[in-house]
C-alpha cells in the first residue's frame, strides 16, 4: 500500500485507512466533522473514540451533527437499537484500553464488532475515527500502536477484497471498514509518526494556504469555506486570494470562519467582501467574526450585501 | 470639554496645528511647551505587527477605551500601510498624549508614486466630493479604500502630501477621567396617536461593542410592538466605530421591515462623526425629539445637516 500524501478528507473511499495529522483542536473538529458528515451521507454508520468525548459531542454539534440531530436507526430501517445510533462518540478506553494497559487484541476485537454491528443493523459500511492521543499518555503496551495499525491496515484490505469479489446484492459481503487515525503532530514525536504512517493508504491534512505564527489560512471542510486565524493584512493577500478561489469553486454555501482571528485590515476586508459578491444567489456566505473585527465588515458594506449573514463567534 | 464637543474649535482646521503659520497660532492659544511623544517608532514590511502592538498598547496606557484604541491601530496601519505602498517603503509614526486627545502623526519621507491613482482602491462607491480644502478631501476614498475607513473612524484627518513625502496627523478625543458610565438604554412610549405605535429609546453612556449589540437586540425586539422607533443619543458621553457600525445594523434591521421607521436624534459633534463616516445619508436625523415626533413636512432625511 503506498501512502498518498496530501490527499483530502472528503477524498475517502469506503474501505480506506488514512492518517490525519492535525495541528490544533479546531483543524481535528472540522476534520473529522467532515468526515462524519460525508459517511452519514454514504449510508455508514461513524465512530469517533475519542480522548475527550464531551469535547467531540460539543464540537459535532456545533457543526450540526450531534447525536440530536442525527436521527436514529439506518436509512430506511426503523428497528435499530439505541446502540447502532448511526454516529457514536465513544471514550477511547472503552473501545482500546483494558484499565491502563492497550492491547492489540482487545482494540482490533473492538473494532470487528463495530464492524458487525453496523453490518447487522444495515448500514452500508462503518467510518471510525480514531483520536490517538491516549497514546500520549503513560499507558502499557503502547510499543504496540504500529502493530495496531498495521492489523488496521489488513483488516481494510480483507474487507475491500471481499466487496470486490462478493456478490454486490448480499449485504452480508459487503461489510465496508474506512478508519481515520488522528495524530496531533505538534505532540507526536517524529519518529512515533514515521513508525505509523507507512500503514496508511492516504495522509490527511487540512489543505494550507498561509502558515506562520502570526497567521494561518486553511481550508475548512464542515461547515465548507476557509478559515483565517491570527492577523491578516495586505501581505497575504495572495494566500487569501487562493484560498477564497478554491472555497467560491465548491457549490453551496461558504462560511469563511473568522472566529479567531483578532485583525484585518481594509484591503483583506475587502477582498472577503468582493468573493462575497461574486459568488451567485441562493447560495450565501456567513461570515463568522471574531467580535474585535465584526464592525469592519459591517462599516465596509456587508450588511447591504442580501446574500452575506454577519456572525459573531 | 465635554464630551458632547468633541471638536476643538482651535483644532478644527488641522491645519493650523500643522501648517506653518498654523503652527504659530496655535502657539498663542495652546501651552507652549508640547510634551515629548509617547510612542515614536519607525517602521517598514516587516513591522508593521509590531506597530500596531506598540500602539494598541500605549493607546490604552493613555486612557483610551479598547475599543477606540482598536480604531486607531486600524487607522495607523491604514497610513502604514498607505507609507509603504507609496512612499519610500518605510516611515515613522508617533504618538502625543495632548490633555484631551491623542494625536498620532504617520510620516514617510519618500515622494508618493501614486497617491492619486491607488490600483488597489476600486471600491463599490465613486469617490464622493468632500467639503473642505485638505488634502484629505481631495484624496479619492471609496468602501474599501483604507482612508475611507479613517475617515469614518479618525475624529479629524489632516493629511499633507509633498516632495518630502506624505504626513498624516489624525486626532482621537479621549474620554473624560474618572469611572466611564455604563452604557444604559431606557424606553418610554408615546401615547398612541391615530394607530401610530411609536418609542422613545434614550441612550447613555458609551456605546461601543458590548453597547451596541445590547442596542440591536433591543431595537430587534421593540420593533415587533413599536414600528416607529427614536432613538435619542445625546446622552451618549463617547463611541467609537464598532458602536457606530452598530447603528448601520439597526438601520439595517429597520429597513427590512416594511412598516418600521427609525428617526435618531444626536448631538451636533455625533451628526458631524455620522456625516464623515458617510453614515448621515442612511440614518434619519433630527433635531431633538419633539421634531422626531413631529417632523416638519417635506424635508429630507438628514434634517439635521
Amino acid at each position: 500500500m503506498s501512502l498518498d500524501t496530501g490527499a483530502q478528507i472528503t477524498d475517502l473511499t469506503v474501505n480506506d485507512h488514512a492518517c490525519l495529522t492535525f495541528g490544533e483542536s479546531e483543524e481535528l473538529a472540522d476534520l473529522t466533522a467532515a468526515f462524519v458528515r460525508d459517511g452519514l451521507a454514504a449510508g455508514s454508520r461513524v465512530v469517533w473514540l475519542s480522548d475527550t468525548p464531551q469535547e467531540a459531542e460539543v464540537e459535532l454539534s456545533r457543526r450540526g451533527l450531534g447525536a440530536a440531530a442525527v436521527p436514529a436507526g439506518p436509512p430506511g430501517d426503523g428497528t435499530a437499537g439505541a446502540g447502532a445510533r448511526p454516529i457514536a462518540v465513544v471514550d477511547c478506553q472503552e473501545g482500546l484500553m483494558a484499565g491502563r494497559a492497550f492491547e492489540v487484541e482487545r482494540a482490533v476485537g473492538w473494532l470487528r464488532e463495530e464492524v458487525a454491528v453496523a453490518q447487522r443493523k444495515g448500514y452500508r459500511g462503518l467510518r471510525v475515527a480514531l483520536d490517538m492521543a491516549w497514546a500520549l499518555r503513560p499507558v502499557d503496551g503502547i510499543e504496540q500502536l504500529p502493530v495496531f495499525e498495521r492489523e488496521i491496515a489488513a483488516m481494510v484490505g480483507e474487507l475491500a477484497q471481499r466487496t470486490a469479489c462478493g456478490p454486490g446484492s448480499n449485504a452480508e459481503a459487503t461489510a465496508a471498514l474506512s478508519v481515520l487515525c488522528q495524530y496531533d503532530r505538534e505532540r507526536f514525536d517524529p519518529v512515533t509518526l514515521a513508525s505509523v504512517t507507512p500503514f496508511h493508504a492516504h495522509s490527511v491534512a487540512a489543505a494550507t494556504y498561509h502558515d506562520d505564527e502570526l497567521l494561518r489560512i486553511c481550508r475548512q471542510y464542515a461547515p465548507p469555506g476557509i478559515r483565517i486565524a491570527g492577523q491578516i493584512d495586505v501581505q497575504a493577500q495572495e494566500a487569501l486570494a487562493l484560498a477564497l478561489s478554491e472555497a467560491i469553486r465548491v457549490d453551496g454555501d461558504i462560511t469563511v470562519n473568522m472566529a479567531e482571528l483578532t485583525f484585518i485590515d481594509v484591503s483583506t476586508t475587502r477582498m472577503i467582501l468582493d468573493a462575497a459578491r461574486s459568488i451567485a444567489h441562493p447560495r450565501r456566505v456567513i461570515l463568522e467574526c471574531h467580535p474585535a473585527i465584526e464592525s469592519r465588515f459591517v462599516i465596509l458594506g456587508a450588511t447591504d450585501l442580501p446574500n452575506v449573514d454577519v456572525s459573531r463567534r | 470639554m465635554s464630551h458632547d464637543t468633541p471638536y476643538d474649535p482651535r483644532r478644527r482646521d488641522p491645519g493650523r496645528v500643522e501648517g506653518e503659520e498654523g503652527a504659530r497660532t496655535a502657539r498663542t492659544t495652546m501651552p507652549p511647551a508640547e510634551p515629548p511623544p509617547i510612542l515614536d517608532q519607525l517602521f517598514d514590511a516587516d513591522s508593521l505587527y509590531a506597530l500596531r502592538s506598540a500602539v494598541e498598547a500605549h493607546a490604552v496606557a493613555a486612557g483610551m477605551p479598547q475599543g477606540r484604541a482598536e480604531d486607531i491601530v486600524i487607522c495607523v496601519h491604514e497610513l502604514a500601510t498607505n507609507a509603504l505602498r507609496h512612499g519610500a517603503g518605510s516611515g515613522r509614526v508617533r504618538i502625543w498624549h495632548l490633555p484631551d486627545h491623542l494625536r498620532c502623526q504617520v510620516d514617510d519621507d519618500g515622494a508618493p508614486t501614486a497617491v492619486q491613482d491607488d490600483p488597489a482602491a476600486d471600491g463599490i462607491d465613486p469617490a464622493r466630493p468632500a467639503p473642505g480644502d485638505d488634502a484629505a478631501d481631495r484624496w479619492p476614498y471609496r468602501h474599501g479604500h483604507g482612508l475611507w475607513l479613517i475617515r469614518y473612524a479618525a475624529d479629524t484627518l489632516s493629511l499633507r502630501s509633498g516632495p518630502d513625502g506624505t504626513h498624516a496627523v489624525l486626532t482621537f478625543t479621549l474620554p473624560p477621567p474618572g469611572p466611564r458610565p455604563r452604557f444604559h438604554l431606557t424606553s418610554r412610549a408615546l401615547p398612541a396617536e391615530e394607530g401610530r405605535r411609536r418609542l422613545v429609546l434614550t441612550a447613555t453612556g458609551q456605546l461601543d461593542l458590548m453597547a451596541g449589540s445590547e442596542l440591536i437586540a433591543t431595537v430587534t425586539d421593540q420593533l415587533k410592538e413599536h414600528p416607529e422607533l427614536i432613538l435619542d443619543l445625546r446622552g451618549l458621553a463617547f463611541w467609537d466605530t464598532a458602536g457606530m457600525a452598530s447603528l448601520s445594523t439597526v438601520q439595517h434591521h429597520v429597513d427590512q421591515d416594511p412598516v418600521a421607521g427609525l428617526t435618531v436624534v444626536g448631538t451636533d459633534a455625533l451628526y458631524r462623526r455620522l456625516r464623515s463616516a458617510g453614515l448621515a445619508e442612511k440614518l434619519a436625523l433630527a433635531d431633538g425629539v419633539d421634531a422626531a415626533v413631529h417632523p416638519p413636512e417635506d424635508t429630507g432625511r438628514d434634517t439635521a445637516g
